[in-house]
């Protein structure tokens, strides 16, 4: 297993003009929650009228392309964790990801699980966590100023840690995601699939499947 | 000269279109006893989605995005503003009520290169409700050129200038409501926003759209505001004498517009259109024959 | 032998010779058609002007008059322009594979369409009109079994057109005694104050005749199975020209009878015949609208759009004024312009993937732009939307509505205009846009040949929508000498246009402005567009499907692509009404009536002696009340 890559600060922070952007960028934030796990429920609290997210400019939006940050609440199974970090390479880029919870962090209370991962920072870089089972809205709100204030700074810089060490990542997430199937694929040719598909580096997904089908 | 007049009449439509939208959450916000972002918050999300970087599946994409704006943009030109106008068109009703469909029809091929069939999905639906809208507005048209003989706005708001008593609002009660009602679809806001439903079809047509696309896409929706309570204005509300008496105007008829949003739950597609046409058709069409009869 | 029998008589002849010596080499059948087109155009250019010239053509019992008139020459120069597009984009389109070997019998039809512009009695019309008739009879069905059914069903509605037609001549024979077509219509249209009746009568045959061929009122549903199921590159020449005859008669007979001197009944300053004839106008608009709302096949929502479009000539021809006129010309010259377009582009997708299903399509601009740009200017300018040329001819025709204060009637064609923007839209997104199919993967673009005719209209299109007086100007000066036979004087007698701008009732606008406001307005975001960052290209199937991987699921994009029952919601609220009115099924029931009734008869006389003897003797006794009468 390779190491991540060392690089110094200067190098991978904001510039000065990326962080007049910032200004703009850290006072307009869009969610997309992927509600992964039970942390999910402590979002609508957050965001409805008592706690009030939306005065922060933080509000929530459909689909990965529109949104800046992609908040992981809860616990990360295997199958989720592909989706997951299919969602989170379909964003543009600047983003952020907001580990949401005490199970992205180390496991939480399903660290013995044989169908969760245990540190989601191996598989895509986490930027701010939250922790607590769950936290509560104050928490919440807390780390995501505390998110504003990183990128206000120019120091929110996961994504460039993705794409410097994009190697480590995907050997991270290749090593877990092998254990699962799709369920409706024949299973013989799942594994074949996979490979084939790894070794065109795009991951081109237009052609026919193995299975022939139209 | 009239290229620098056109020019800032494109950006004060985008402008004021944004601080209306800003205004627009306020009101959501309040009537939800929240706080509510500040009012300059669509300033920031657009300049932010314009920082971001963004992805495509093809020109067309890029292409459709910017006739989208382009023609909406061009609407806004002809819109006269207290009587003032970029350049002397005299701000013909049927001209703007033509130019902004492209903003749909625009963003529509735009979307629909994406590839993804929910934005399809949401074109469909919000070309079904267009149909809705759009023959009770054009009634509307119709009933006042039966009145005034005149399809030229800056005509119908000098008609209207003697005060409150001269306004269609008053003159024309029933096609008022109707272009309450139509002008409520237009704008794409509850219960007639099916189109964008984030939970059923992920905002249906923006859903492939990021970064620079995305912004265009607000920007669309901001001069849509401005060009739509504008007509409404001009049509109804007896224009105004100066500009910023203007803005107010359009400013009430919004709010109005936000307030019925924050009540409402969503139509569906069909349900939505059948209304339109039941109540602002009807409406419209029972106000032009009125007025035939009386002018 | 002069300019105008020339082309009369050397037309069929080419035809004839071309069928006869090249039914081997096809391509020298279509070249030999282009260069006939070019002649066709070349003698429009050769007549312009020349108002006196007229010729006679004696066939023993008879002699065709044939009359350069402006009216005449005006639809004669649009249709030969259109034309030599269409000979041009067929000369490619005809190859090996696809041919259809129609190209003599189209030149023969090229004769008989510039016999009915510039016929000058009656007989010359009827012969002309009969030999449009089956020629493009045989033209459509083009030797395949499904073609033929729709061309039984074209001819009949025809049939019941030409019994009309025939039914008027004889009418009007016995009243004004003169076969003359100005003379005759003169003299009737004096004869209003003494026989009404009479007048109404010939009227309405002609109109039968003439909505039926325009598939006009109760007889819209032609178009949808000749359109689909003609060769692809006559589809255009049909939607183009041929659908237009019954509207040139309308204004060539009918019209002139309700000149200054007619002398019944008027709503709201116009005829009340003609009054009703806008109703039934804007009815098909909206019908034919909500029809082509509905199909799932590209060329009958396009034919069903073209039937849609007649309507709203036939509303402009109804306010029978000057500017009306004029509002309807322009509007089918626009209409052939972008039907045209749109056709020649369907017919180029059909060339390259051989479908025309909507469902089966998907994704084709990827890989022939210019067909997909031909298509959207075309579907632009047919929604009415500036800076395209569509929506000046709109705006005239609701003018024109404004002129008669006819407001209710404006409210069906803003109706089917807005309605026209779905099946527009789906059309471009179910042919061009959405997903690619695997098995159009490698479709090369359309060949050269084509590319070209459809860039000459795109730019006719863009043109006429920039410069209205491109096109207005020569309708004007044709529709001057009409004045005295239209009605001059009153709102709507003048139509005040320059290159630019056209001065309606309600308003004056300035098409050439807006269309370069447009053209900054796009300029403007452009900029703005490339101030933001940048953007990256990403796969086909990397959509936002809520992160399953559609391959996995083996997704393919044929699957993925939304085309199948587009508008689900909205036929779900117009299909009751559009059950509850189907002219189908009374089309049907009638049909069905006729059968039996025929079907006895043969009975009847098939049945030995017996059948026979009564028949004759029922026609001789007939024959001697007639006689003796």
């Amino acid at each position: 297993m390779s190491d991540m890559l060392s690089i110094s600060r200067e190098e991978i922070l904001d510039g000065r003009w990326e962080r007049i952007l910032n200004f703009f960028r850290s006072r307009s934030l869009w969610m997309l929650y992927y509600c992964t796990g039970c942390g999910a429920i402590e979002l609508p609290p957050s965001m409805t009228s008592r706690f009030d997210l939306e005065r922060f400019g933080i509000g929530p939006m459909a689909t990965p392309r529109q949104s800046d940050i992609l908040l992981i609440t809860g616990y990360i199974s295997l199958k989720t964790l592909k989706r997951v970090v299919r969602t989170y390479e379909q964003m543009p880029e600047p983003k952020w990801v907001v580990g949401f919870g005490s199970c992205p962090i180390n496991g939480g209370i399903y660290w013995d699980s044989y169908a969760t991962v245990n540190h989601l920072e191996k598989y895509i870089p986490v930027d701010v966590s939250i922790a607590g089972c769950m936290p509560r809205p104050q928490a919440v709100i807390d780390g995501l100023q505390k998110l504003m204030r990183l990128i206000q700074r120019g120091e929110a810089v996961g994504y460039k840690k993705y794409q410097l060490n994009n190697q480590w990542y995907k050997t991270n997430q290749r090593e877990v995601l092998e254990r699962t199937e799709p369920v409706l694929a024949p299973a013989s040719s799942a594994r074949a699939e996979k490979r084939a598909r790894r070794a065109e580096a795009a991951g081109a997904l237009v052609g026919e499947p193995a299975g022939g089908a139209s | 000269m009239s290229v620098l007049k056109s020019i800032l009449a494109g950006f004060a439509a985008m402008a004021v279109g944004l601080f209306f939208m800003g205004v627009g959450r306020q009101i959501s916000a309040r009537l939800q006893r929240r706080v509510g972002p500040p009012l300059w918050q669509p300033y920031v999300d657009v300049i932010k989605c314009f920082a971001r970087k963004s992805t495509s599946h093809h020109f067309i994409m890029d292409l459709g995005s910017m006739m989208g704006l382009a023609g909406l943009v061009a609407a806004a030109t002809l819109l006269p503003v207290a009587g003032w106008l970029p350049f002397p068109s005299g701000g013909p009703l049927i001209v703007i009520l033509y130019l902004m469909p492209i903003g749909y029809l625009g963003m529509a091929m735009g979307v629909s290169a994406s590839g993804n069939p929910l934005a399809a999905i949401g074109i469909g639906r919000a070309l079904t409700l267009m149909v809705g809208y759009e023959v009770p507005f054009a009634i509307l048209l119709l009933s006042i050129v039966a009145a005034f003989n005149t399809s030229l706005l800056s005509v119908m708001a000098q008609v209207q200038s003697g005060g409150l008593g001269t306004w269609n609002a008053v003159r024309m009660p029933l096609g008022f409501i109707a272009a309450l009602i139509a002008m409520q679809a237009m704008l794409a806001e509850k219960p007639f926003d099916a189109m964008i439903a984030p939970a059923e079809i992920a905002s249906g047509p923006m859903v492939e759209l990021g970064g620079k696309f995305l912004g265009m896409a607000f920007l669309q929706h901001a001069v849509s505001i401005y060009v739509v309570t504008g007509l409404v204005v001009n049509m109804f509300l007896g224009g105004a004498a100066s500009v910023p008496v203007f803005f107010l105007k359009q400013l009430v008829l919004f709010s109005l517009t936000m307030g019925v949003n924050g009540i409402f739950a969503r139509f569906r597609i069909e349900q939505a259109t059948a209304f339109l046409w039941l109540s602002a058709g009807s409406l419209a069409l029972v106000q032009l024959v009125l007025n035939l009869i009386l002018y | 032998m002069n300019a105008l029998l020339l082309p009369l008589l050397a037309l069929p002849a080419i035809g004839i010779v071309s069928l006869l010596l090249f039914r081997r080499a096809r391509v020298l059948q279509w070249l030999l058609f282009l260069l006939a087109a070019g002649a066709l155009v070349a003698t429009a250019a050769l007549l312009y002007g020349r108002w006196e010239l007229s010729a006679g053509l004696s066939l023993g019992v008879a002699t065709l008059g044939f009359r350069n008139t402006p009216l005449g020459w005006l639809f004669f120069a649009f249709s030969s322009g259109l034309t030599l597009f269409i000979a041009l984009f067929s000369l490619s389109y005809n190859d090996r594979r696809h041919s259809s070997g129609v190209a003599p019998l189209w030149m023969i039809l090229l004769a008989a369409t510039m016999g009915i512009f510039f016929a000058g009695d009656w007989i010359a019309f009827l012969v002309a009109w009969e030999i449009m008739g089956w020629t493009s009879f045989f033209i459509i069905a083009h030797g395949r079994e499904s073609s033929f059914r729709a061309s039984i069903y074209y001819y009949t509605l025809s049939l019941i057109g030409t019994a009309a037609l025939l039914a008027a001549l004889f009418t009007v024979w016995r009243l004004t005694g003169t076969l003359d077509l100005d003379g005759s219509l003169a003299a009737l249209a004096a004869l209003w104050t003494a026989q009404p009746g009479a007048v109404t009568l010939v009227a309405l045959l002609l109109a039968v005749s003439f909505l039926a061929k325009s598939a006009l009122g109760p007889f819209f549903m032609w178009p949808a199975l000749a359109h689909a199921e003609a060769p692809d590159d006559f589809s255009a020449y049909l939607s183009g020209v041929m659908i237009k005859y019954g509207l040139f008669a309308l204004v060539r007979l009918v019209l002139p009878l309700f000149g200054p001197a007619y002398a019944g009944a008027t709503v709201q300053g116009t005829p009340v015949f003609l009054y009703i004839l806008g109703w039934i106008g804007g009815l098909t608009a909206v019908w034919g609208t909500l029809l082509a709302v509905r199909e799932n096949d590209m060329k009958r929502m396009m034919a069903y759009s073209t039937v849609s479009n007649m309507g709203y000539i036939l509303v402009a021809l109804s306010v029978n004024t000057v500017f009306g006129v004029a509002a309807a010309l322009f509007h089918i010259f626009n209409h052939m312009i972008f039907k045209g377009t749109i056709f020649l582009s369907l017919a180029a997708v059909k060339y390259r993937t051989g479908e025309r299903q909507l469902h089966r399509l998907g994704g084709l601009a990827y890989r022939m732009p210019v067909t997909f740009f031909a298509f959207l200017i075309g579907i632009i300018a047919a929604a009415g939307i500036p800076p395209m040329s569509g929506f000046a001819s709109k705006w005239m025709v609701i003018q024109s509505l404004f002129s008669r204060r006819m407001l209710l009637l404006a409210v069906p064609v803003l109706f089917a205009s807005t309605a026209s923007f779905m099946y527009l839209y789906r059309g471009l997104h179910g042919i061009y846009l959405g997903q690619l199919s695997p098995r159009f993967r490698d479709v090369r673009p359309a060949p050269p040949l084509q590319m070209l005719a459809m860039l000459l209209l795109m730019l006719a299109v863009y043109a006429v929508g920039t410069f209205p007086g491109l096109a207005l100007l020569p309708i004007r000066d044709a529709l001057a000498g009409l004045q005295e036979v239209i009605g001059a004087g009153g709102v709507g007698s003048q139509i005040p246009v320059t290159l630019g701008t056209i001065m309606g009732v309600s308003s004056r606008i300035n098409l050439t402005t807006v269309s370069f406001v447009f053209l900054g307005s796009f300029i403007g975001v452009l900029v703005l567009y490339l101030l933001g960052k940048r953007r990256s290209r990403v796969e086909w199937l990397d959509t936002y499907t809520a992160g399953e991987d559609p391959a996995e699921w083996n997704m393919t994009p044929e699957q993925y692509h939304y085309a199948y029952r587009f508008y689900e919601p909205f036929e779900k609220m117009i299909n009751p009404l559009l059950e509850r009115l189907s002219l189908e099924r009374a089309y049907e029931s009638l049909a069905r009536s006729f059968r039996r009734l025929s079907g006895s008869v043969a009975r009847a006389l098939s049945g030995g002696g017996a059948g026979v003897a009564v028949a004759l003797l029922a026609l001789a006794v007939i024959l001697i009340v007639g006689v003796a009468r």
